[in-house]
């Protein structure tokens, strides 16, 4: 037989060695050129399938003209037996299936939940005995968990959460912490219960509604106050809410999600009706508003033009800007407060976006 | 005098030339399977490594040799179906299979 075809179907052997030793080197190639010299990805791969082209072409034409490595007088096909290549093929078969059907994001769901329920667990046992060290390096830990379940929104245990939210805050109370510490576990409980929330929305444990139903419509101006007395998940799409009065959340949990206000009166927009009653406020941009901070979680949120209130209640801003705003009430009572003028010069006049929480 | 010459049963030819043919696209398949599984493994490991809080340069770099895996296999699977297509293309079945008889 010719030797062009007795490579492709006689001589098993010599080319999956030409396809082993092609891809090897066309491997480290690609490994060299993305891993130390940081190339662009496209290109490299582009430029290994050509290397692996190119050798393997040359493997063939060296095949065909018979040069020494390749003068076999025999064509020697493969030493692996069909029942034990088809006993890997069905394993192989049965470990992607086992992923499809199992889902990989359950399975880390699995592997997070169990790192929360030891977490919880340890931190109440240990945490009185531990130096500030490894407070960090826990709240590291939760850092790690919120990120990883945030970007590949994995379904993570929402009593999970909110339990571990609940047990890192009992512990940053305590008077032994430096302020960054305090200030990083701060900011990771807001975060774990931002994640909570959203986690209880997914699971239908607190019920999601639009803008629309809140409305009652499609017009978004709100000239009444709107008391909100039940769980919600209010769930916009960068919506406008015109604000000529308020929204009073009254012994519930409020989550307000990509909802934009602009104010219209000195009336805060969101306003918290006495103990049990929670808000939270995340990526949205609040305009031309008088509002208090007080007893509200604002995470990723922009204040424009507006004039900033503060009671000096418990104050939770993650990732906050202030543009164009009258500060001077806030300023004045963290002065007060904090005791700290630069602290309170970095919280109100930095213009970049600001994480920080002082709990009464 | 010249001896008569049976031809061979349907099932003679199917076994010496069809199902031995068969069974070498079918090895070489569950190889470059066997393969392909590689990468879907190492993508595996990656979440779960993710889901255990492991350091972002391990996961670039397991990343990385993820992709370059998947593009070798996918370059090899078009090479090695290609060289096969003008195997066919150039001599025919008949031919390739003339040595087995």
């Amino acid at each position: 037989m010719n030797r062009f075809a007795a490579f492709f179907f006689e001589d098993q052997a010599v080319r999956w060695k030409v396809y082993g030793t092609s891809s090897g080197v066309a491997f480290i190639y690609a490994l060299v050129n993305l891993l130390i010299l940081h190339r662009e990805e496209k290109i490299v791969g582009v430029e290994t399938v050509g290397i692996l082209l190119v050798l393997i072409s040359l493997s063939i034409v060296a095949y065909v003209a018979r040069v020494r490595i390749f003068d076999e007088a025999t064509a020697r096909p493969l030493k692996i037996s069909s029942a034990r290549l088809g006993l890997v093929g069905v394993f192989a078969t049965a470990l992607i299936a086992f992923a499809y059907f199992t889902g990989i994001p359950r399975m880390q769901a699995a592997i997070l939940d169990f790192r929360l329920e030891r977490f919880n667990s340890r931190w109440t046992v240990y945490a009185a005995y531990q130096p500030e060290q490894q407070l960090q390096t826990r709240v590291r830990t939760i850092n790690s968990i919120v990120e990883t379940s945030s970007r590949n929104q994995i379904p993570v245990d929402s009593n999970l959460l909110a339990g571990a939210q609940t047990v890192l805050s009992n512990e940053l109370k305590g008077p032994s912490l430096s302020a960054k510490t305090k200030q990083a576990g701060w900011a990771a409980a807001i975060d774990l219960q931002s994640l909570a929330y959203t986690r209880l929305a997914q699971t239908g444990a607190v019920p999601t509604v639009s803008p629309r139903q809140i409305a009652n419509g499609p017009s978004y101006h709100f000239e009444s106050p709107v008391v909100l007395a039940d769980n919600l998940y209010i769930k916009g799409d960068h919506s406008v809410f015109t604000m000529d009065s308020e929204f009073v959340v009254s012994r519930a949990t409020v989550v307000f999600d990509s909802i934009d206000f602009v104010g219209g009166t000195s009336e805060s927009p969101i306003e918290i009706d006495g103990a049990g009653s929670n808000a939270l406020v995340r990526d949205s941009i609040m305009r031309n508003v008088t509002q208090y901070l007080d007893g509200v979680i604002w995470v990723d949120v922009r204040f424009e033009n507006s004039k900033i209130m503060y009671h000096d209640g418990p104050l939770r801003l993650r990732n906050v800007t202030f543009k164009d705003c009258d500060l001077s009430e806030l300023e004045m009572a963290l002065g007060i407060l904090l005791k700290n003028p630069e602290l309170v010069a970095s919280i109100t006049q930095s213009g970049q976006p600001v994480s920080f929480t002082y709990e009464p | 005098m010249v001896k008569k010459v049976m031809p061979p049963t349907f099932w003679q030819l199917y076994k010496d030339h069809v199902r031995s043919r068969g069974a070498l696209l079918l090895g070489d398949a569950t190889i470059l399977f066997v393969l392909v599984v590689g990468p879907i493994i190492l993508l595996i490991a990656i979440q779960v490594m993710e889901a255990f809080g492991a350091q972002k340069i391990y996961l670039n770099v397991a990343e990385t040799i993820d992709s370059i895996w998947l593009v070798l296999l996918v370059g090899l699977v078009c090479l090695d179906s290609l060289g096969k297509f003008i195997v066919i293309s150039f001599f025919s079945w008949r031919e390739v299979l003339k040595n087995k008889l």
